[in-house]
């Protein structure tokens, strides 16, 4: 029901959707959808704060406009309704592990900022049942979330390798883990990284194992409003600078140390050499009260989704170039 | 006096219409511009694209090679089947509490009592997941599944045997069947000489038969694990069974206190002067109350089928494939939110007029 009343407020809705820098500005916070919670990406803590890799996003951005990550307003959408809020204006920013790709660039007025997260479909089942591989899963039942790409992608793979497939399909993802966790699904299926963090919140993590198999890309990456080039810049420019800290070394720890430094491309970035902030519509400070307040791009990862957190993955493709990974900002200047 | 009362009617009506319409017109407008800067797309070709997405039961063959129109009517498909099953069942369920509950019998009405006002009054949603829950849980997994009477109850659902046929043998059945038929009614004709136990043997007597017969002509097919799941065989999945048992038991406490009412509205002369004719209890409410009563109960029985057809809606919550669930993964792949919640809303409109001016005219034949 609340996407019949999205939809209402886009009919309402006389706004012109150019300007949302300033509609931000001037509101005082940053408007940011999240997931219902995904463990690692976006979810509450115990005192009930917000935490996460796609939060940080959201965090970043808050700082990189107001100097302060507090400023941040969360809505929680299920992955119904994520597109419509976005696309209504209730929120200004979707960061919720959402697959890039060209229906949703294209046909649903959104527009993609670069990709925080690369990722792959997998699938999950328990070690008991004795299958090593993805291809075994002949006229398996298969659990899934209404709404994602990875509805298409399961369809998919089990078409072209000929396959059965009895899909069961639930609105809320905790339905989805429940029907998994009782057995009414022999596997579960959805971004690996979601499956590692399904299987951390799990009582008993041991009992089951991510098969070999990634059968699609999932680049997820944050949206905004088609049509809004300037708030576009400050969102994409703002992961970039996530990355660049990453490739300078520069992190929370030692942003202040680099305040007197010679490196032109250091002065650039942190706005000692003026005038990157004011192409974006920005402070000059914003990269450096980014890093300042939000780490940068290895920070994050290792903090929400690293080896030291739950969920325990690999930097993978998710390093920087340099490293043999897929991060790659182009020069900020 | 008469005519400027009418006057004022026709212009308090006149800008109504035109405030209404043009409130729509520039609603509408409005729309379609935002959808336009926004660039998102418009339309109804979606419906001719394919799907992409598989669908764990329907009524058609159906796969993800299909089109999101073939999508949507085996979502449509699912809602009405669950629609029909479940006003039928939900209405037998209201009968039997309705007619409970203006029993004698202390325990029977307390019982019918306490029933509709505990299941009235827990939320719909609450229900449909714990009737859920109940079949994930107590069911064992489909490797460790118990026969019972040849049928499986396991957590992925209920598997009957069922016979599979040619056509020679379908004939020979018929012919078979007909003979035993002749035979038995030739034996009731006889049998009220004998008491009831000769009865009740000369019918398990045939019935045995018959089942021997099937047994020696039909072959059985029965179901089977194979790899994952079970193959072969009927199956009702427990997301059927779930939203069946959760819609019929909620519905039917409603009906079963519309059908109660409708009892007590009658007339006491009625049960008075069909006691004075001599008919028991069972005949009076047979022949003369709940005849009668229907008039008074017909048009809320009526909105209670309405609604049963409509909150099966909720089975997104538990997973069964119906119209919404359908449509709203179909939003989600194409987008097109306005679309899709419009055609909802067009089809829960037309099977409500539909449904509802069918048992108004079943009503006021009945009636006449």
């Amino acid at each position: 029901m609340k996407s019949s009343l999205i939809i209402l407020s886009i009919v309402l809705s006389g706004i012109c959707f150019s300007g949302t820098l300033d509609v931000v500005k001037k509101r005082g916070t940053l408007r940011c959808g999240v997931s219902t919670g995904l463990a690692g990406f976006s979810t509450p803590d115990s005192k009930g704060v917000w935490r996460g890799l796609d939060v940080d996003i959201c965090r970043a951005i808050a700082a990189a406009i107001f100097n302060d990550p507090k400023k941040v307003d969360y809505v929680s959408l299920n992955a119904q309704q994520r597109f419509t809020a976005l696309q209504s204006g209730e929120i200004d920013l979707l960061s919720r592990n959402t697959t890039h790709n060209l229906s949703r660039d294209t046909q649903m007025g959104i527009n993609f900022a670069p990709i925080v997260f690369f990722d792959g479909q997998g699938f999950m089942v328990r070690k008991k049942i004795g299958i090593k591989s993805a291809m075994e899963l002949d006229g398996a039942s298969v659990c899934t979330q209404q709404g994602t790409t990875t509805e298409l992608n399961m369809a998919d793979f089990f078409r072209s390798n000929r396959l059965k497939l009895k899909p069961v399909v639930f609105e809320s993802n905790e339905e989805v883990n429940q029907s998994f966790i009782k057995g009414r699904c022999d596997a579960l299926t959805t971004d690996r990284s979601g499956l590692a963090s399904e299987r951390s919140k799990m009582k008993n993590p041991g009992e089951y194992t991510i098969l070999p198999e990634v059968i699609s890309k999932e680049p997820l990456a944050p949206a905004v409003r088609h049509g809004d080039d300037q708030w576009l810049d400050v969102v994409k420019w703002t992961i970039y600078a996530l990355i660049e800290a990453e490739e300078l070394e520069i992190d929370s720890k030692n942003v202040k140390s680099f305040s007197k430094s010679k490196n032109p491309r250091v002065r650039r970035f942190l706005g000692i050499s003026r005038g990157n902030g004011k192409a974006l519509g920005l402070d000059e400070a914003w990269a450096k009260n980014t890093i300042s307040h939000v780490g940068n791009y290895g920070e994050i990862f290792e903090r929400h989704v690293g080896k030291d957190s739950p969920l325990k993955l690999d930097r993978g493709l998710n390093n920087l170039w340099s490293k043999g990974g897929l991060l790659y900002a182009p020069p900020v200047r | 006096m008469k005519a400027k009362y009418k006057l004022s009617s026709i212009i308090f009506s006149t800008t109504t219409l035109f405030l209404v319409g043009g409130i729509i017109y520039v609603l509408f407008s409005q729309l379609q511009e935002n959808l336009n800067t926004q660039n998102i797309a418009t339309g109804f070709s979606f419906l001719g694209y394919e799907a992409g997405f598989e669908i764990s039961e329907s009524l058609v063959d159906y796969d993800s090679f299909d089109t999101y129109e073939k999508a949507l009517l085996v979502g449509f498909l699912n809602t009405i089947k669950m629609a029909v099953v479940g006003c039928f069942f939900a209405f037998f369920i209201g009968l039997i509490f309705g007619v409970m509950g203006i029993s004698k019998k202390h325990a029977l009405k307390s019982f019918a009592e306490n029933y509709i006002n505990i299941i009235r009054n827990i939320p719909l949603l609450l229900q449909l997941f714990f009737w859920y829950a109940l079949f994930t849980d107590i069911f064992p997994n489909v490797k460790e599944a118990k026969s019972f009477l040849g049928v499986l109850l396991t957590n992925r659902g209920f598997y009957f045997p069922i016979f599979t046929s040619t056509f020679v043998t379908f004939i020979f059945i018929f012919i078979t069947g007909i003979f035993l038929v002749g035979i038995l009614y030739f034996c009731l004709i006889r049998i009220k000489k004998y008491k009831i136990p000769s009865f009740i043997c000369l019918n398990l007597f045939s019935l045995w038969i018959i089942t021997l017969v099937f047994n020696q002509l039909f072959t059985v097919t029965h179901p089977t694990l194979q790899g994952f799941n079970i193959s072969g065989g009927e199956s009702l999945s427990p997301e059927f069974c779930s939203l069946f048992l959760g819609l019929t038991i909620y519905t039917g406490a409603f009906m079963a206190e519309i059908i109660r009412s409708g009892i007590l509205a009658i007339d006491k002369g009625q049960w008075e002067a069909g006691r004075s004719i001599g008919l028991n209890d069972y005949q009076l409410l047979r022949f003369i109350i709940i005849p009668q009563s229907f008039k008074v109960s017909l048009p809320p029985l009526i909105s209670q089928f309405l609604n049963l057809t409509k909150n099966s809606s909720l089975a997104v919550a538990i997973g069964y494939p119906d119209f919404v669930s359908i449509a709203n993964t179909s939003m989600n792949q194409t987008g097109q939110a306005i679309e899709l919640v419009g055609l909802i809303m067009a089809m829960y409109l037309s099977l409500s007029l539909i449904s509802s001016v069918t048992l108004n005219f079943l009503g006021r034949s009945s009636r006449a």
